[in-house]
């Protein structure tokens, strides 16, 4: 059985009177330990599968298994400890909070996690030993996105959901975080999906799910994913 | 394209609408509290100016000491200065009924053709026909309409000289526009306290002249009567009138002059008839005099006379009884010499037989002639004897010689001898009874005599008694003539003084105590209408400020797609604006109206407690209502303005971009690293956040302390009234019941009040004290009224009343050195110890202690100092302060000692507050008022910038979702944040809550009362908890709308 597993999952949002399915259907697999790509045009409902991966939302019909437990049976309360515990969630504009220094984002994580990193060592292994100390404002995008990504990891999650995490940064700095993620997911094992709309990063995935119309159209087996590096868009 | 932003801002209204919402409720509360409590004050004027010229209160009411006729009131008309006058009577009279006792009432004429003083019909209907009386509402619930009460005088007078009759029928109850509280007045009978007033026709009245004049003013028709304008017409017409009634009190003087010596001159006439009768009763009395003493002399000449013959007769009587006697013995010796010439003749005839015999018989008779005892009967019966003495010798001698013949011869000499004895007999008799006779005669005389001299007697000592009489009458007489002239002359005398001195008392309105009060106490409401709602509609425009702000912030890159599309800078500015104004009137307004139309009735119905005036009109106070919505829109419309003026300075690609957050900063608190280090996460991100938005910091600080220190001034208010009474009558005032005594009766009616009191053994202690009221000034204040107690024994005192220092709550002792003055007083006169402070303009005393006192203003001196200080009157104690031994048994004590005739009136200080309760629950609800206002404020300004705060991190709190913050971990990060801030706002709505009450006690105290100036500290932890309570129900309200923060907006570009 996959790591994580979405079987014939529905959502449906109504628009007054007609009902419109932002998920019709949906069915893939994730194994753990891979790198996998969620790539569609906008729109096409990636964001609704991240959404109900990631424990923010619910499904209307279908299983959402990760490790083994359905997801989509979760209580709001089970969900929650599902997103405290499991998830690393990075976000397209960091969504760090401003008031707190890089540290004290990540702690904001490792405050509620039982078997959280320490804060420092994270933020040494994503580069920013130096900057621990600085506020978001005094960081670069890219530095921000890392202190996004300490911050998921701190947690040691089960899953590290990546939304667009490229999306608010320059080519070479989007690559660089790319990096960062990929070698996350080699050197510790760790199962991280990302998504974007961004076709020329598929290559670097061990996994390319490809959502369309809010089915999944095609999904790719990537026998030897390349380093990023080599990748050009 | 007007119109598109017209329906943009609508559309923005109805997609914002708890913003909207918020700001229209913030300028409800903010106007309508400010409008409302403002417009209490006017409103209550207006009430009382509107009753007034309804039952056309007179502006002025002039008063003569020699009474008002219809001449005068013509004089008055014709000045011209009124539109009506109205002559009528008063007096003060008994007034009783069926169920109610008797009691003191100001018994006034009414005309129903008279629209001056018209009082006000809560009841029944006014007085119509004789016979018919109307009664002051509160003068007692027990009569009825319907109910007969009777009337008579309280002084002796009589009934007659006043009203035409005695008993009335109650037709109906209301309230005078004389009477604006519920003070009645004074009055010299019965108790001297006028209980209430009553109407009955004018005809009724039985005065001669009219005892008041009531004047209305034509120039002040119309005029607000508590306005400077009305003032200045007042004082012009007082001029006027005080100039008129000099003039005119020489009319009456004249017809009083005029009439009185005419009565003088009757009484003088009178006099001198007097007089002339008094001289004929003495001449007659000195005749009587005179013939009484020429009677005592007859008289006693009488006595002496019947003495005399009293002895006369008395020696009559003792010669009477010798004569008897020698009577008597006479007649035995007449016996004896009978027998004796028996036995001689017997002698005679043996003489034959037997001479020797005879001889024996012879000596044996002259034996017993010897024995007897002849010699005493009388000189003819001694010389028988003597003859017969001679006898025995004879015959011893003639025994021999003599023969029979010469022995008859003896014997017929003898018997000669008894006849001569028995003719002396009888003639002795006859003598005798003559005498006899003659004694009782002389006796029957002297008794009549006797008879005929006490008769005498008497009769002189009734005509001594009609002299004594005649002379006390005529005493009595020159007495009377004496006082008589004295009279005449006093009456000439006080004709001049009250004459001479007489004048008319000309009084306005501002001269009835009350009336004036009432102003006073409307202009009170004013100043602290002053404080609180400015206090809120500051809050208000702040709250509408940060809202206006961020809302305009919060959409700049409309703001820029609206400038890059080519709208004016007007256009745009002129849209927020517009938001702002579509906020801001219709709250303003709804405000207004709840606020015009509740609050000035509250506040008046607090006030009724204290005035009769019965009803209050609330208009809607059209400058009050623009002023109040002009500053809300220029609040909130600035705002917006500049606020929109900002983005717009920026280029519209600058707009278009999303706002750079706010840069996170180090806090001061982080640099002391020790403190920094042990303070855990989340607490950190606390501190950070708070100091990371100054302004809503402050807001909300400001927010929460107003309503902390609304809800501490109300609290402190209440208590600071409530518990003067205790203090007052618990710590201060130590005795249980004062008894007020009649000071011109003399100790032994003291005593006898004691003895009643002691009797009852309910009584532990008592001290005379003397009370007063005095004048008492400083140097550098005007005069304030204050009691004077002045106690009989300055060591007791300490034992009724505890003169302490407030705050070290030291004794203070009464020395002979100066005056213990009260807290209240020291402080309107501005003095301190060692000061001096002057009695009824005069006496300067040295200020020796300053004591706390809460009701009325007492000043306590030693009865050294107080003869010292040159008072007109000497010291009398005129009340008994009591201490009991068992205060429930007050009825025992009053029924023990209110019939003796000194008691004038007995107060217990349980009873003591009684007059303050009133006004307490009066502001009871205007602290409800307070509470709510408090409540609404701090609810929607803690309301409101949770919002605000909320909308502002909706995007890191929708990360924090994220991250798997549970519902109340997320709500804790936003709460630490609201609880420090309450915490604050509430420690600094305490502080502002201390100096608020003070200045609102300050502006709300009277001149006679000290209202607690602590504030105790359950009032602080009710303010504070009350608020964290609002602030608690606001959170509540908050968990709900960041349970649905939704998550995905985490995802969504920054706007």
């Amino acid at each position: 059985m996959a790591y994580v597993e979405f079987k014939n999952v529905y959502k449906r949002y109504k628009m007054g009177e007609v009902t419109i399915a932002a998920s019709d259907g949906i069915n893939f697999e994730i194994e753990k330990g891979e790198f996998a790509v969620i790539v569609g045009a906008s729109g096409a409902g990636k964001t609704t599968v991240l959404n109900m991966l990631g424990g923010m939302d619910t499904c209307d019909e279908g299983e959402i298994l990760v490790d083994g437990r359905d997801v989509a049976k979760f209580s709001k309360k089970e969900m929650t400890r599902y997103r405290r515990q499991d998830i690393g969630f990075v976000f397209q504009f960091y969504n760090l909070v401003q008031n707190l220094t890089a540290k004290e984002n990540v702690e904001l994580a490792t405050e509620i996690c039982s078997d959280a990193v320490d804060a420092e060592e994270v933020l040494r292994q994503v580069g920013l030993g130096e900057r621990i100390n600085n506020f978001p404002a005094q960081l670069s995008g890219g530095e921000q996105q890392r202190v996004s990504i300490a911050r998921a990891l701190a947690k040691s999650p089960k899953l590290l959901l990546c939304d667009e995490p490229t999306g608010a940064l320059d080519y070479n700095t989007g690559k660089t975080i790319l990096k960062l993620l990929q070698d996350t997911c080699r050197e510790k094992g760790m199962t991280v999906v990302v998504i974007t709309h961004n076709q020329a990063i598929t290559p670097m995935a061990d996994r390319v799910i490809k959502i369309k119309n809010s089915k999944v159209s095609k999904v790719t087996l990537n026998d030897n994913p390349v380093s990023v590096d080599t990748i050009e868009w | 394209m007007k119109n598109m932003l017209i329906l943009n801002t609508l559309r923005s209204v109805k997609n914002t609408k708890s913003r909207f919402i918020a700001i229209m409720a913030i300028i409800a509360i903010g106007c309508g509290f400010f409008a409302g409590v403002k417009s209490a004050g006017p409103d209550m004027k207006l009430s009382a100016a509107d009753y007034l010229d309804k039952q056309g209160l007179a502006d002025f009411h002039i008063m003569s000491e020699l009474g008002l006729d219809d001449e005068d009131v013509s004089a008055a008309e014709a000045l011209g200065i009124s539109d009506e006058i109205y002559a009528g009577y008063s007096a003060d009279i008994m007034l009783g009924g069926k169920d109610e006792n008797e009691k003191i009432v100001k018994l006034y004429s009414y005309d129903r053709d008279s629209g001056i003083n018209k009082p006000y019909v809560t009841d029944g209907r006014l007085p119509e026909n004789s016979g018919e009386i109307f009664l002051d509402e509160r003068l007692s619930d027990n009569i009825k309409i319907g109910d007969t009460v009777k009337i008579e005088t309280g002084d002796g007078e009589e009934l007659s000289d006043i009203v035409g009759r005695s008993e009335y029928t109650v037709v109906g109850k209301g309230i005078s526009p004389v009477y604006v509280s519920f003070d009645r007045g004074s009055t010299t009978i019965g108790n001297g306290v006028i209980s209430g007033w009553a109407l009955i026709p004018e005809t009724d009245f039985t005065y001669e002249v009219y005892t008041d004049m009531y004047i209305s003013l034509s120039e002040a028709d119309g005029v607000d009567p508590y306005s400077s304008e009305y003032e200045d017409i007042i004082s012009r017409n007082t001029n006027i009138l005080e100039a008129f009634a000099d003039k005119q009190i020489e009319h009456r003087k004249g017809v009083i002059t005029d009439e009185a010596y005419e009565e003088i001159n009757d009484a003088k006439a009178e006099l001198e008839d007097g007089r002339k009768e008094l001289a004929d009763a003495e001449q007659e009395l000195a005749d009587g005099k005179k013939e009484i003493a020429d009677n005592e002399q007859k008289i006693e000449d009488g006595k002496k006379e019947i003495a005399d013959a009293e002895a006369e007769i008395a020696d009559a009587k003792e010669q009477l009884a010798d004569g008897e006697t020698e009577y008597n013995d006479g007649l035995r010796a007449k016996d004896d010499l009978n027998a004796v010439i028996e036995q001689l003749g017997e002698v005679v005839s043996k003489y034959e037989t037997n001479a020797a015999e005879s001889a024996a018989v012879v000596d044996e008779l002259v034996n017993e002639l010897d024995k007897g005892d002849f010699f005493s009967v009388d000189e003819t019966l001694q010389q028988l004897l003597t003859g017969y003495m001679m006898i025995p010798a004879a015959y011893d001698d003639g025994t021999k010689a003599m023969s029979k013949q010469g022995l008859e011869q003896y014997i017929s000499g003898l018997k000669n001898n008894v006849s001569e004895v028995e003719a002396d007999l009888a003639s002795a008799r006859a003598e005798l009874d003559n005498a006899k006779q003659e004694i009782a005669d002389g006796e029957a005389e002297i008794e009549k005599s006797k008879q005929e001299i006490s008769d005498a007697e008497k009769e002189i000592a009734d005509a001594k008694q009609e002299i004594a009489d005649g002379e006390k009458e005529v005493t009595d007489a020159k007495q009377e003539i004496a006082d008589g002239e004295k009279e005449i002359a006093d009456a000439e005398k006080e004709l001049h003084d009250e004459i001479d001195d007489a004048k008319w008392y000309v009084f306005d309105r501002d001269y009835n105590p009350s009336y004036s009060n009432y102003a006073l106490d409307c202009d009170r409401v004013d100043a602290i209408a002053n404080v609180f709602p400015i206090f809120f509609i500051l809050v208000a425009a702040l709250v509408c400020c940060t809202t206006m702000t961020r809302m305009v912030e919060e959409q700049r890159i409309q703001i820029g797609t609206l400038k890059a599309l080519g709208y004016s800078r007007f256009s745009i500015i002129s849209q927020y604006v517009l938001y702002a104004l579509a906020a801001s009137i219709p709250g303003g307004f709804i405000g207004l109206l709840i606020g015009f139309n509740t609050l000035p009735p509250i506040i008046f119905k607090c006030y009724q407690a204290m005035y009769s005036q019965p009803y209050v009109i609330v208009p809607f106070r059209w400058d009050y209502a623009i002023g109040c919505v002009l500053t809300a829109c220029l609040c909130t419309g600035v705002s917006a303005l500049f606020a929109s003026r900002q983005e717009l300075v920026s280029c519209p690609a600058q707009l278009m971009r999303p706002k750079p957050p706010k840069n996170g900063k180090r806090i001061f608190l982080e640099r002391i690293s020790f403190i920094w280090k042990r303070l855990k996460f989340t607490t950190k991100v606390t501190f950070r956040n708070l100091f990371r938005y100054k302004a809503r910091l402050f807001m909300t600080v400001v927010g929460i302390a107003g309503c902390t220190a609304l809800l501490l001034t109300g609290y402190g208010l209440q208590y600071a009234i409530t518990s003067i009474v205790d203090k007052q009558y618990g710590d201060i005032f130590k005795y249980d019941a004062i008894i007020a005594l009649d000071k011109n009766a003399d100790d032994a009616a003291y005593a006898s009040v004691t003895g009643d009191m002691d009797s009852t053994g309910i009584v532990s202690d008592k001290m005379f004290v003397m009370q007063e009221t005095v004048d008492i000034s400083s140097e550098a204040s005007d005069k304030y009224e204050a009691y004077l107690l002045v106690p009989e024994n300055k060591d007791d005192l300490s034992c009724f009343i505890d003169l302490h220092e407030r705050r070290s709550r030291d004794g203070i002792t009464l020395s002979d050195d100066g005056v213990i003055i009260g807290e209240k007083i020291a402080r309107l006169l501005g003095v301190t110890v060692g000061d001096s402070v002057y009695f009824n303009e005069g006496y300067p005393l040295t200020v020796t202690g300053i004591c706390e006192n809460y009701t009325f203003n007492y000043v306590y001196m030693t009865d050294e100092t107080y003869a010292k200080a040159g008072f007109d009157d000497s010291l009398r104690s005129n009340m008994l302060l009591i201490k009991m031994t068992d205060t429930s048994k007050e009825d025992e004590l009053s029924s023990a000692i209110i019939k003796n005739d000194t008691v004038l009136a007995v107060s217990y200080s349980s009873k003591g507050g009684d007059k303050f309760r009133d006004l307490v629950s009066s502001l009871s609800m205007i602290i409800v008022v307070i509470i709510v206002a408090a409540g609404a404020l701090a609810f929607v300004v803690l309301f409101n910038l949770s919002n605000i705060n909320i909308n502002e991190r909706i995007r890191e709190l929708a990360t924090i979702k994220v991250l798997g913050f549970y519902d109340g971990e997320v709500a804790a990060y936003v709460y630490r944040e609201n609880i420090v801030l309450t915490f604050m706002g509430t420690l600094a709505g305490l502080g502002l809550g201390i100096w608020l009450e003070k200045f609102v006690i300050k502006t709300a105290e009277v001149d006679s009362v000290m209202f607690s100036s602590e504030i105790p500290l359950y009032c602080f932890a009710e303010a504070a908890l009350l608020t964290l309570l609002f602030a608690l129900l606001v959170n509540v309200t908050l968990y709900f709308r960041l349970k649905k923060i939704d998550m995905a907006t985490s995802l969504k570009a920054i706007e």
